[in-house]
Protein backbone atom coordinates (compact mmCIF):
# COMPACT_ATOMS: atom_id res chain seq x y z
CA UNK A 1 0.00 0.00 0.00
CA UNK A 2 2.83 2.23 0.39
CA UNK A 3 3.68 2.45 -2.97
CA UNK A 4 0.12 3.77 -3.97
CA UNK A 5 0.31 6.70 -1.02
CA UNK A 6 0.50 9.27 -4.40
CA UNK A 7 -2.36 7.48 -6.22
CA UNK A 8 -4.27 7.76 -2.91
CA UNK A 9 -4.12 11.03 -2.40
CA UNK A 10 -4.90 11.75 -5.71
CA UNK A 11 -7.84 9.55 -5.63
CA UNK A 12 -9.39 11.43 -2.29
CA UNK A 13 -8.97 14.61 -3.54
CA UNK A 14 -11.04 13.42 -6.81
CA UNK A 15 -13.23 11.51 -4.60
CA UNK A 16 -13.80 15.23 -2.70
CA UNK A 17 -14.31 17.33 -5.57
CA UNK A 18 -16.93 15.05 -7.21
CA UNK A 19 -18.73 15.09 -3.68
CA UNK A 20 -18.47 18.71 -3.71
CA UNK A 21 -19.52 19.24 -6.82
CA UNK A 22 -22.79 16.75 -6.14
CA UNK A 23 -23.13 18.81 -3.29
CA UNK A 24 -23.69 21.85 -5.42
CA UNK A 25 -25.67 20.89 -7.52
CA UNK A 26 -29.23 22.84 -7.61
CA UNK A 27 -31.49 19.40 -7.09
CA UNK A 28 -33.04 18.88 -3.48
CA UNK A 29 -33.51 14.90 -4.30
CA UNK A 30 -32.90 12.44 -1.34
CA UNK A 31 -30.93 10.52 -4.38
CA UNK A 32 -28.39 13.65 -4.59
CA UNK A 33 -27.70 14.07 -0.91
CA UNK A 34 -26.93 10.43 -0.20
CA UNK A 35 -24.64 10.42 -3.32
CA UNK A 36 -22.98 13.48 -2.21
CA UNK A 37 -22.40 11.80 1.19
CA UNK A 38 -21.10 8.85 0.47
CA UNK A 39 -18.42 10.35 -2.31
CA UNK A 40 -17.58 12.40 0.90
CA UNK A 41 -17.15 9.04 3.27
CA UNK A 42 -15.53 7.66 0.06
CA UNK A 43 -12.74 10.05 -0.21
CA UNK A 44 -12.82 10.34 3.64
CA UNK A 45 -11.97 6.35 3.81
CA UNK A 46 -9.51 6.63 0.94
CA UNK A 47 -8.10 9.83 2.63
CA UNK A 48 -7.70 6.99 5.84
CA UNK A 49 -5.60 4.74 3.71
CA UNK A 50 -3.41 7.52 2.54
CA UNK A 51 -1.90 8.25 6.58
CA UNK A 52 -2.04 4.47 6.90
CA UNK A 53 -0.10 4.37 4.03
CA UNK A 54 2.28 7.57 5.27
CA UNK A 55 2.36 5.71 9.00
CA UNK A 56 3.63 2.07 7.27
CA UNK A 57 5.84 4.14 5.38
CA UNK A 58 8.08 6.20 8.28
CA UNK A 59 7.03 3.43 11.12
CA UNK A 60 5.47 6.03 13.15
CA UNK A 61 2.64 8.30 14.09
CA UNK A 62 3.06 10.63 10.38
CA UNK A 63 2.13 13.69 12.79
CA UNK A 64 5.36 15.63 11.61
CA UNK A 65 6.12 17.21 8.32
CA UNK A 66 3.81 19.40 6.02
CA UNK A 67 2.38 16.63 4.18
CA UNK A 68 1.62 14.56 7.17
CA UNK A 69 -0.32 17.43 9.04
CA UNK A 70 -2.07 18.24 5.46
CA UNK A 71 -3.51 14.73 5.35
CA UNK A 72 -4.79 14.81 8.66
CA UNK A 73 -5.97 18.37 8.66
CA UNK A 74 -8.12 17.19 5.74
CA UNK A 75 -8.95 14.21 7.18
CA UNK A 76 -10.62 15.94 10.39
CA UNK A 77 -12.43 18.52 8.34
CA UNK A 78 -14.35 16.03 6.51
CA UNK A 79 -15.10 13.71 9.60
CA UNK A 80 -16.10 16.62 11.25
CA UNK A 81 -18.47 17.67 8.64
CA UNK A 82 -20.17 14.35 8.12
CA UNK A 83 -20.70 14.46 11.93
CA UNK A 84 -22.14 17.83 11.83
CA UNK A 85 -24.53 16.75 8.76
CA UNK A 86 -25.68 13.50 10.34
CA UNK A 87 -26.10 15.08 13.94
CA UNK A 88 -27.27 18.73 12.84
CA UNK A 89 -29.41 17.50 9.43
CA UNK A 90 -28.24 20.50 7.77
CA UNK A 91 -26.47 19.81 4.35
CA UNK A 92 -25.97 23.00 2.80
CA UNK A 93 -22.13 23.19 3.68
CA UNK A 94 -21.42 20.07 1.55
CA UNK A 95 -20.03 22.06 -0.94
CA UNK A 96 -17.64 24.39 0.09
CA UNK A 97 -16.28 21.87 3.02
CA UNK A 98 -15.60 19.33 0.22
CA UNK A 99 -14.12 21.87 -2.05
CA UNK A 100 -12.09 23.27 0.80
CA UNK A 101 -11.10 19.26 2.14
CA UNK A 102 -10.03 18.88 -1.91
CA UNK A 103 -7.82 22.04 -2.30
CA UNK A 104 -6.56 21.23 1.04
CA UNK A 105 -5.32 17.91 -0.19
CA UNK A 106 -4.19 19.30 -3.57
CA UNK A 107 -1.84 21.46 -1.67
CA UNK A 108 0.56 18.23 -0.81
CA UNK A 109 1.22 17.55 -4.43
CA UNK A 110 1.66 21.27 -5.22
CA UNK A 111 3.41 22.71 -2.43
CA UNK A 112 4.67 19.87 -0.37
CA UNK A 113 5.11 16.57 -3.08
CA UNK A 114 8.48 15.32 -2.07
CA UNK A 115 7.33 15.24 1.54
CA UNK A 116 5.04 12.34 1.01
CA UNK A 117 7.38 10.07 -0.10
CA UNK A 118 10.28 11.50 2.37
CA UNK A 119 11.20 9.00 5.10
CA UNK A 120 14.22 10.60 6.63
CA UNK A 121 14.06 9.91 10.56
CA UNK A 122 13.12 12.68 12.63
CA UNK A 123 15.09 15.51 13.35
CA UNK A 124 16.28 16.10 17.18
CA UNK A 125 14.18 19.15 17.69
CA UNK A 126 11.30 16.64 16.70
CA UNK A 127 12.21 13.64 19.30
CA UNK A 128 9.34 14.95 22.09
CA UNK A 129 6.72 13.16 23.31
CA UNK A 130 4.89 16.48 22.99
CA UNK A 131 5.11 16.05 19.30
CA UNK A 132 2.02 14.24 19.27
CA UNK A 133 -0.29 16.33 21.60
CA UNK A 134 0.69 19.79 20.35
CA UNK A 135 -0.09 18.38 16.02
CA UNK A 136 -3.20 16.95 17.05
CA UNK A 137 -4.99 19.40 18.78
CA UNK A 138 -3.37 21.45 16.24
CA UNK A 139 -5.03 18.90 13.56
CA UNK A 140 -8.68 19.62 15.47
CA UNK A 141 -8.35 23.34 15.81
CA UNK A 142 -7.63 24.17 12.16
CA UNK A 143 -10.50 21.38 11.07
CA UNK A 144 -13.21 22.92 13.31
CA UNK A 145 -12.30 26.20 11.70
CA UNK A 146 -12.33 24.81 8.39
CA UNK A 147 -15.60 23.20 9.16
CA UNK A 148 -17.27 26.26 10.99
CA UNK A 149 -15.73 28.92 7.48
CA UNK A 150 -17.38 26.00 5.32
CA UNK A 151 -21.06 26.70 7.07
CA UNK A 152 -20.36 30.26 7.57
CA UNK A 153 -20.16 30.86 3.56
CA UNK A 154 -23.21 28.86 2.85
CA UNK A 155 -24.82 31.38 5.69
CA UNK A 156 -23.39 34.23 4.65
CA UNK A 157 -24.78 33.12 0.77
CA UNK A 158 -28.23 32.34 1.58
CA UNK A 159 -28.55 35.12 4.22
CA UNK A 160 -29.22 32.65 7.12
CA UNK A 161 -28.81 32.16 10.50
CA UNK A 162 -30.15 28.79 11.18
CA UNK A 163 -26.59 27.31 11.45
CA UNK A 164 -25.32 29.94 14.18
CA UNK A 165 -25.81 27.83 16.95
CA UNK A 166 -23.67 24.98 15.23
CA UNK A 167 -21.07 27.23 13.99
CA UNK A 168 -20.45 28.38 17.21
CA UNK A 169 -20.47 25.15 18.94
CA UNK A 170 -18.13 24.25 16.26
CA UNK A 171 -16.00 26.94 16.97
CA UNK A 172 -15.56 26.78 20.15
CA UNK A 173 -14.48 23.38 19.90
CA UNK A 174 -11.46 24.88 17.43
CA UNK A 175 -10.80 27.72 20.04
CA UNK A 176 -10.23 25.11 23.12
CA UNK A 177 -7.99 22.91 20.65
CA UNK A 178 -6.21 26.08 19.53
CA UNK A 179 -5.74 26.78 22.91
CA UNK A 180 -4.26 23.81 23.81
CA UNK A 181 -1.90 23.57 20.50
CA UNK A 182 -0.65 26.95 21.53
CA UNK A 183 0.18 25.97 25.40
CA UNK A 184 1.40 22.83 24.31
CA UNK A 185 4.06 23.91 22.16
CA UNK A 186 4.74 26.72 24.49
CA UNK A 187 5.92 23.75 27.01
CA UNK A 188 7.25 21.98 24.27
CA UNK A 189 9.16 25.09 22.85
CA UNK A 190 10.60 25.68 26.20
CA UNK A 191 12.08 22.08 26.83
CA UNK A 192 13.46 22.78 23.16
CA UNK A 193 14.71 25.86 22.68
CA UNK A 194 14.66 26.99 25.90
CA UNK A 195 12.20 29.66 25.61
CA UNK A 196 8.28 29.46 25.46
CA UNK A 197 7.28 32.49 23.34
CA UNK A 198 9.89 33.64 21.10
CA UNK A 199 7.68 35.69 18.73
CA UNK A 200 8.75 33.30 15.70
CA UNK A 201 6.06 33.93 12.49
CA UNK A 202 4.29 30.52 13.45
CA UNK A 203 3.62 31.43 17.07
CA UNK A 204 2.62 35.06 16.23
CA UNK A 205 0.48 34.18 13.46
CA UNK A 206 -1.31 31.20 15.97
CA UNK A 207 -1.59 33.65 18.19
CA UNK A 208 -3.49 36.08 15.65
CA UNK A 209 -5.17 33.39 14.48
CA UNK A 210 -6.62 32.28 18.41
CA UNK A 211 -6.87 36.62 18.80
CA UNK A 212 -9.67 36.43 16.12
CA UNK A 213 -11.87 34.02 17.19
CA UNK A 214 -11.48 35.46 20.78
CA UNK A 215 -12.94 38.52 19.45
CA UNK A 216 -16.27 36.79 17.55
CA UNK A 217 -16.93 34.61 20.91
CA UNK A 218 -16.86 38.32 22.59
CA UNK A 219 -18.89 40.01 20.02
CA UNK A 220 -20.99 36.85 19.68
CA UNK A 221 -22.21 36.61 23.55
CA UNK A 222 -22.38 40.35 23.86
CA UNK A 223 -24.78 39.82 20.32
CA UNK A 224 -23.31 42.72 18.98
CA UNK A 225 -22.34 40.57 15.82
CA UNK A 226 -24.41 38.09 15.51
CA UNK A 227 -25.03 36.81 11.63
CA UNK A 228 -23.11 38.08 8.27
CA UNK A 229 -20.86 40.16 10.80
CA UNK A 230 -19.70 36.97 12.59
CA UNK A 231 -20.28 34.85 9.57
CA UNK A 232 -17.46 37.02 7.76
CA UNK A 233 -15.15 37.05 11.04
CA UNK A 234 -15.37 33.25 10.82
CA UNK A 235 -14.22 33.30 7.47
CA UNK A 236 -11.31 35.55 7.89
CA UNK A 237 -10.16 33.14 10.76
CA UNK A 238 -9.77 30.41 8.15
CA UNK A 239 -8.04 32.29 6.00
CA UNK A 240 -5.60 33.35 8.67
CA UNK A 241 -5.48 29.57 9.46
CA UNK A 242 -4.44 28.89 5.92
CA UNK A 243 -1.82 31.80 6.50
CA UNK A 244 -0.95 30.42 9.64
CA UNK A 245 -0.13 27.11 8.37
CA UNK A 246 0.98 27.27 4.51
CA UNK A 247 2.21 31.25 4.46
CA UNK A 248 4.16 31.43 7.30
CA UNK A 249 5.96 28.12 5.97
CA UNK A 250 6.30 29.44 2.54
CA UNK A 251 6.65 33.18 2.78
CA UNK A 252 8.27 33.95 5.89
CA UNK A 253 11.37 32.08 7.97
CA UNK A 254 11.34 30.87 11.48
CA UNK A 255 11.79 27.65 13.90
CA UNK A 256 8.90 26.02 12.54
CA UNK A 257 10.92 25.34 9.44
CA UNK A 258 10.18 21.47 9.05
CA UNK A 259 8.76 20.94 5.77
CA UNK B 1 -13.25 60.15 42.53
CA UNK B 2 -15.65 59.96 40.00
CA UNK B 3 -12.94 60.44 37.02
CA UNK B 4 -10.77 57.98 38.50
CA UNK B 5 -14.09 55.34 38.96
CA UNK B 6 -14.26 56.39 35.26
CA UNK B 7 -10.91 55.79 33.64
CA UNK B 8 -10.79 52.13 36.12
CA UNK B 9 -14.22 51.57 34.24
CA UNK B 10 -12.76 51.88 30.73
CA UNK B 11 -9.72 49.94 31.32
CA UNK B 12 -11.55 47.17 32.76
CA UNK B 13 -14.03 46.90 29.89
CA UNK B 14 -14.31 44.46 27.80
CA UNK B 15 -14.53 46.92 24.67
CA UNK B 16 -10.80 47.96 25.85
CA UNK B 17 -9.87 44.31 25.90
CA UNK B 18 -11.05 43.54 22.68
CA UNK B 19 -9.39 46.92 20.94
CA UNK B 20 -6.01 46.17 22.79
CA UNK B 21 -6.28 42.14 21.24
CA UNK B 22 -6.94 44.02 18.01
CA UNK B 23 -4.10 46.01 18.16
CA UNK B 24 -1.47 43.23 19.34
CA UNK B 25 -3.23 40.91 16.56
CA UNK B 26 -2.74 43.67 13.53
CA UNK B 27 0.72 44.96 14.83
CA UNK B 28 2.46 41.64 15.55
CA UNK B 29 1.11 40.65 11.88
CA UNK B 30 3.03 43.64 10.32
CA UNK B 31 6.15 43.17 13.16
CA UNK B 32 6.70 39.97 11.99
CA UNK B 33 6.75 40.83 8.11
CA UNK B 34 9.19 43.61 8.31
CA UNK B 35 10.74 43.63 12.08
CA UNK B 36 10.79 40.23 12.86
CA UNK B 37 14.25 40.68 15.38
CA UNK B 38 13.59 43.75 17.12
CA UNK B 39 9.27 44.89 16.68
CA UNK B 40 8.53 42.58 20.07
CA UNK B 41 10.88 44.33 22.02
CA UNK B 42 9.93 47.60 21.06
CA UNK B 43 8.69 50.00 23.69
CA UNK B 44 5.37 50.39 22.19
CA UNK B 45 3.88 46.43 21.84
CA UNK B 46 5.94 46.06 25.40
CA UNK B 47 3.05 49.19 26.30
CA UNK B 48 0.46 47.19 24.01
CA UNK B 49 1.59 44.36 26.59
CA UNK B 50 1.03 45.61 29.76
CA UNK B 51 -1.89 47.68 28.95
CA UNK B 52 -3.53 44.29 27.89
CA UNK B 53 -2.18 42.93 31.77
CA UNK B 54 -4.16 45.90 33.60
CA UNK B 55 -7.10 45.67 31.12
CA UNK B 56 -7.68 41.39 32.22
CA UNK B 57 -6.32 42.02 35.59
CA UNK B 58 -9.12 44.05 36.80
CA UNK B 59 -11.76 42.05 33.84
CA UNK B 60 -10.89 38.96 35.68
CA UNK B 61 -11.14 40.37 38.85
CA UNK B 62 -14.53 41.52 38.79
CA UNK B 63 -15.87 38.66 37.12
CA UNK B 64 -14.58 36.55 40.09
CA UNK B 65 -15.67 38.44 42.58
CA UNK B 66 -19.03 38.15 41.21
CA UNK B 67 -19.00 35.10 40.58
CA UNK B 68 -17.88 34.75 44.73
CA UNK B 69 -20.98 36.45 45.35
CA UNK B 70 -23.25 34.82 43.41
CA UNK B 71 -22.08 31.10 44.56
CA UNK B 72 -22.51 32.88 48.15
CA UNK B 73 -26.30 34.42 47.37
CA UNK B 74 -26.66 32.16 45.03
CA UNK B 75 -30.00 30.31 46.23
CA UNK B 76 -30.97 34.12 47.04
CA UNK B 77 -30.72 35.47 43.46
CA UNK B 78 -32.22 32.46 42.21
CA UNK B 79 -29.05 31.85 40.02
CA UNK B 80 -28.29 28.66 37.56
CA UNK B 81 -26.06 26.51 39.53
CA UNK B 82 -24.36 22.94 38.04
CA UNK B 83 -23.23 23.10 34.42
CA UNK B 84 -23.61 26.82 33.63
CA UNK B 85 -21.36 27.56 37.13
CA UNK B 86 -18.91 25.07 36.37
CA UNK B 87 -18.69 26.73 32.48
CA UNK B 88 -18.30 30.16 34.21
CA UNK B 89 -15.33 28.90 36.40
CA UNK B 90 -13.67 27.90 33.18
CA UNK B 91 -13.97 31.00 31.52
CA UNK B 92 -12.54 32.78 34.60
CA UNK B 93 -9.72 30.41 34.62
CA UNK B 94 -9.11 31.29 30.96
CA UNK B 95 -9.11 34.47 31.18
CA UNK B 96 -7.07 34.10 34.53
CA UNK B 97 -4.29 32.24 32.79
CA UNK B 98 -3.54 34.77 30.24
CA UNK B 99 -3.14 36.99 33.56
CA UNK B 100 -0.89 34.89 34.90
CA UNK B 101 1.26 34.05 31.30
CA UNK B 102 1.71 38.15 30.92
CA UNK B 103 3.00 38.67 34.90
CA UNK B 104 5.48 35.33 34.00
CA UNK B 105 6.71 37.01 30.97
CA UNK B 106 7.38 40.42 32.98
CA UNK B 107 9.16 39.04 35.50
CA UNK B 108 11.31 37.14 33.18
CA UNK B 109 11.86 40.62 31.13
CA UNK B 110 12.96 41.80 34.26
CA UNK B 111 14.76 39.44 36.36
CA UNK B 112 15.27 36.56 33.70
CA UNK B 113 18.61 36.38 31.59
CA UNK B 114 19.49 33.97 28.94
CA UNK B 115 22.55 33.93 27.08
CA UNK B 116 24.41 31.60 24.58
CA UNK B 117 27.91 30.47 25.11
CA UNK B 118 30.58 28.60 23.41
CA UNK B 119 32.35 25.89 25.62
CA UNK B 120 34.79 23.96 24.00
CA UNK B 121 35.53 20.23 24.88
CA UNK B 122 37.22 20.00 28.68
CA UNK B 123 36.73 23.79 29.17
CA UNK B 124 34.60 24.72 32.38
CA UNK B 125 32.56 27.96 32.53
CA UNK B 126 32.01 29.72 35.76
CA UNK B 127 28.16 30.24 35.61
CA UNK B 128 28.17 33.38 37.81
CA UNK B 129 29.86 34.99 34.53
CA UNK B 130 26.78 34.14 32.43
CA UNK B 131 24.16 34.72 35.41
CA UNK B 132 25.49 36.77 38.57
CA UNK B 133 22.82 35.80 40.41
CA UNK B 134 23.13 32.04 39.85
CA UNK B 135 24.02 30.09 42.61
CA UNK B 136 27.96 29.47 42.46
CA UNK B 137 28.79 26.57 40.15
CA UNK B 138 31.14 25.18 37.71
CA UNK B 139 29.99 23.26 34.63
CA UNK B 140 32.44 21.48 32.62
CA UNK B 141 31.99 19.92 29.12
CA UNK B 142 33.80 16.71 28.93
CA UNK B 143 32.07 15.56 25.37
CA UNK B 144 30.07 16.65 22.59
CA UNK B 145 29.42 14.29 20.48
CA UNK B 146 26.66 14.00 17.44
CA UNK B 147 24.66 10.69 16.78
CA UNK B 148 23.53 9.98 13.68
CA UNK B 149 20.85 7.66 12.25
CA UNK B 150 22.03 5.42 9.52
CA UNK B 151 21.35 7.57 6.12
CA UNK B 152 24.00 9.39 8.00
CA UNK B 153 21.66 12.50 9.24
CA UNK B 154 22.20 13.96 12.71
CA UNK B 155 19.54 11.62 15.13
CA UNK B 156 21.02 13.61 18.37
CA UNK B 157 23.80 16.29 20.00
CA UNK B 158 24.93 15.68 22.70
CA UNK B 159 27.38 17.29 25.95
CA UNK B 160 28.30 15.43 28.49
CA UNK B 161 28.94 17.86 31.42
CA UNK B 162 29.62 17.51 35.10
CA UNK B 163 28.60 20.64 37.60
CA UNK B 164 31.59 21.27 39.79
CA UNK B 165 30.59 22.71 43.28
CA UNK B 166 33.60 23.50 45.82
CA UNK B 167 35.67 21.85 43.62
CA UNK B 168 34.40 18.26 43.35
CA UNK B 169 31.81 16.74 40.87
CA UNK B 170 28.32 16.53 42.67
CA UNK B 171 26.67 15.60 39.34
CA UNK B 172 26.95 14.22 35.86
CA UNK B 173 24.93 14.97 32.62
CA UNK B 174 24.19 14.41 29.08
CA UNK B 175 22.53 17.16 27.52
CA UNK B 176 21.16 16.87 24.56
CA UNK B 177 18.16 18.28 22.09
CA UNK B 178 14.80 18.15 24.35
CA UNK B 179 16.37 17.39 27.19
CA UNK B 180 17.62 20.28 29.12
CA UNK B 181 19.86 20.19 32.51
CA UNK B 182 18.08 21.75 35.66
CA UNK B 183 20.24 22.71 38.54
CA UNK B 184 19.46 25.41 41.02
CA UNK B 185 17.22 27.25 39.08
CA UNK B 186 19.26 27.12 35.72
CA UNK B 187 18.53 25.62 32.80
CA UNK B 188 21.35 24.56 29.80
CA UNK B 189 20.03 23.62 26.93
CA UNK B 190 21.82 22.15 23.93
CA UNK B 191 21.45 24.94 21.05
CA UNK B 192 24.41 24.56 18.28
CA UNK B 193 27.81 23.29 17.79
CA UNK B 194 31.13 24.25 15.97
CA UNK B 195 34.55 23.60 15.24
CA UNK B 196 38.09 24.97 16.01
CA UNK B 197 40.73 23.69 13.86
CA UNK B 198 44.05 22.70 15.16
CA UNK B 199 46.56 23.96 12.60
CA UNK B 200 50.16 23.30 12.46
CA UNK B 201 52.83 25.58 10.62
CA UNK B 202 55.90 24.53 9.89
CA UNK B 203 59.27 26.87 8.41
CA UNK B 204 62.51 25.89 7.51
CA UNK B 205 65.18 27.20 10.43
CA UNK B 206 61.81 27.95 12.47
CA UNK B 207 60.48 26.53 15.30
CA UNK B 208 56.73 24.93 14.69
CA UNK B 209 53.64 26.80 15.33
CA UNK B 210 50.64 25.59 16.75
CA UNK B 211 47.25 27.00 17.32
CA UNK B 212 43.41 26.33 17.66
CA UNK B 213 41.40 28.45 14.89
CA UNK B 214 37.96 29.37 14.53
CA UNK B 215 37.07 28.85 10.72
CA UNK B 216 37.84 32.04 8.49
CA UNK B 217 41.21 32.73 11.00
CA UNK B 218 44.06 34.00 8.42
CA UNK B 219 47.54 32.92 9.71
CA UNK B 220 50.85 34.33 8.39
CA UNK B 221 53.52 32.25 7.53
CA UNK B 222 56.68 32.97 9.19
CA UNK B 223 59.31 34.32 7.09
CA UNK B 224 57.47 34.51 4.24
CA UNK B 225 55.26 36.82 2.35
CA UNK B 226 52.18 34.02 2.26
CA UNK B 227 49.16 33.76 4.54
CA UNK B 228 46.84 30.86 4.62
CA UNK B 229 43.28 31.63 4.98
CA UNK B 230 42.07 28.21 7.20
CA UNK B 231 38.69 28.49 5.58
CA UNK B 232 35.89 25.94 6.65
CA UNK B 233 35.83 22.14 8.23
CA UNK B 234 33.70 19.81 6.08
CA UNK B 235 32.97 16.74 7.58
CA UNK B 236 31.75 14.58 4.81
CA UNK B 237 33.62 16.12 1.92
CA UNK B 238 32.80 15.24 -1.62
CA UNK B 239 34.35 17.18 -4.60
CA UNK B 240 31.66 17.36 -6.59
CA UNK B 241 29.70 19.53 -3.93
CA UNK B 242 32.02 21.43 -2.94
CA UNK B 243 31.68 23.28 0.75
CA UNK B 244 28.68 21.64 0.96
CA UNK B 245 29.60 18.69 3.16
CA UNK B 246 27.73 15.64 2.29
CA UNK B 247 26.80 15.09 5.93
CA UNK B 248 27.73 15.77 9.21
CA UNK B 249 29.07 12.85 10.15
CA UNK B 250 32.84 12.60 9.72
CA UNK B 251 33.59 9.73 7.05
CA UNK B 252 35.89 12.27 5.01
CA UNK B 253 36.65 15.79 6.75
CA UNK B 254 38.59 17.64 5.19
CA UNK B 255 39.51 21.66 5.63
CA UNK B 256 39.27 24.09 2.90
CA UNK B 257 41.50 26.63 2.74
CA UNK B 258 43.50 28.91 0.85
CA UNK B 259 46.93 30.59 0.18
CA UNK B 260 47.55 34.55 -0.31
CA UNK B 261 50.59 36.21 -1.46
CA UNK B 262 50.84 39.72 -0.42
CA UNK B 263 47.43 40.08 0.07
CA UNK B 264 45.88 38.47 -3.33
CA UNK B 265 44.86 34.76 -3.80
CA UNK B 266 46.74 31.83 -5.24
CA UNK B 267 45.53 29.07 -4.22
CA UNK B 268 42.61 27.30 -3.31
CA UNK B 269 42.37 23.77 -1.85
CA UNK B 270 41.08 21.10 0.70
CA UNK B 271 43.38 18.68 2.83
CA UNK B 272 42.80 15.72 4.65
CA UNK B 273 43.80 15.40 8.97
CA UNK B 274 47.51 15.14 9.41
CA UNK B 275 48.25 15.55 5.29
CA UNK B 276 51.01 18.42 4.74
CA UNK B 277 50.56 21.25 2.54
CA UNK B 278 53.51 23.41 1.17
CA UNK B 279 52.54 26.81 1.03
CA UNK B 280 55.94 28.24 -0.26
CA UNK B 281 59.40 26.80 -0.37
CA UNK B 282 60.33 25.18 2.78
CA UNK B 283 57.26 26.14 4.34
CA UNK B 284 54.18 23.59 5.28
CA UNK B 285 50.73 23.82 6.90
CA UNK B 286 49.28 20.66 8.68
CA UNK B 287 45.64 20.36 9.90
CA UNK B 288 45.81 17.93 12.68
CA UNK B 289 42.51 17.71 13.34
CA UNK B 290 38.87 19.46 14.52
CA UNK B 291 37.97 20.02 18.37
CA UNK B 292 34.34 20.64 18.88
CA UNK B 293 32.45 23.42 21.07
CA UNK B 294 28.88 23.11 21.96
CA UNK B 295 26.80 25.79 22.41
CA UNK B 296 24.47 26.53 25.42
CA UNK B 297 21.99 28.29 26.48
CA UNK B 298 21.75 29.27 29.57
CA UNK B 299 18.61 30.07 30.87
CA UNK B 300 17.73 31.68 34.95
CA UNK B 301 13.42 32.87 34.24
CA UNK B 302 11.97 33.74 37.85
CA UNK B 303 8.97 34.07 36.43
CA UNK B 304 8.52 30.52 34.88
CA UNK B 305 6.99 28.98 37.61
CA UNK B 306 3.85 31.73 37.29
CA UNK B 307 3.78 31.51 33.42
CA UNK B 308 3.43 27.82 33.60
CA UNK B 309 0.82 27.86 36.17
CA UNK B 310 -1.06 30.69 33.87
CA UNK B 311 -0.74 27.80 30.50
CA UNK B 312 -2.40 25.40 33.41
CA UNK B 313 -5.37 27.41 33.85
CA UNK B 314 -5.58 28.49 30.49
CA UNK B 315 -5.72 24.72 29.20
CA UNK B 316 -8.00 23.67 31.79
CA UNK B 317 -10.42 26.73 31.55
CA UNK B 318 -10.54 26.28 27.68
CA UNK B 319 -11.42 22.58 28.53
CA UNK B 320 -13.85 23.28 31.16
CA UNK B 321 -16.00 26.23 29.38
CA UNK B 322 -15.91 24.12 25.66
CA UNK B 323 -17.08 20.92 28.12
CA UNK B 324 -19.90 22.26 29.94
CA UNK B 325 -20.93 24.34 26.95
CA UNK B 326 -24.68 23.77 26.11
CA UNK B 327 -25.48 21.59 23.39
CA UNK B 328 -26.08 23.43 20.16
CA UNK B 329 -29.39 21.37 19.38
CA UNK B 330 -30.72 22.19 23.05
CA UNK B 331 -29.67 25.94 22.47
CA UNK B 332 -32.23 28.12 21.69
CA UNK B 333 -32.30 31.68 19.85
Amino acid sequence: MTAYIYELVYLAIFLYIIAAIVYFLPSKSELKQRIALWLSIGGLLINSLAIIARALLVGRLPLANGAEFMLWFTWFTILAYLFYEIKSKNKGAGGPVNFIGALLLASIPLLMSRQLGDVAPLMPALKSPWLTSHVLTAVIAYGSFAVAAGIAAVQLIKNSTSAEVWTNRIVAVGFAMMTLTIVLGAIWAEQAWGRYWSWDPKETWALITWIIYAIYFHLYYRRDWKGRRANVLLIAGFVLVLFTFLGVSYLLSGLHSYA
Amino acid sequence: MEIVKKIVAFISSMRAGLFLLAAIGITSAIGSYFLPNTFYRSPTFQLLLVLLLINMAFCTSQQLLKTVYRATNGRKAGRPSGVSALRRYGLILLHAGIVFVLIGGAINSFNGHSEKVPIIEGEELEITRVIPEAKPFVLRVNEFKIEFNEDASPSQYISNVSIIEDGKVVRDYSISVNNPLVHEGIKVYQSSFGYLIDVETIVENGSPERKLLQEESIINVQGTDKAVLVYRYIPDFDPARGMQTKSYRPDNPVIIYSIYEKGSLVNVGYAAFGETVEVAENAFVTFHGVKPYTGLIIKRDPGLGVAAVGGIMLMLGACLALMFKTKASEQKD
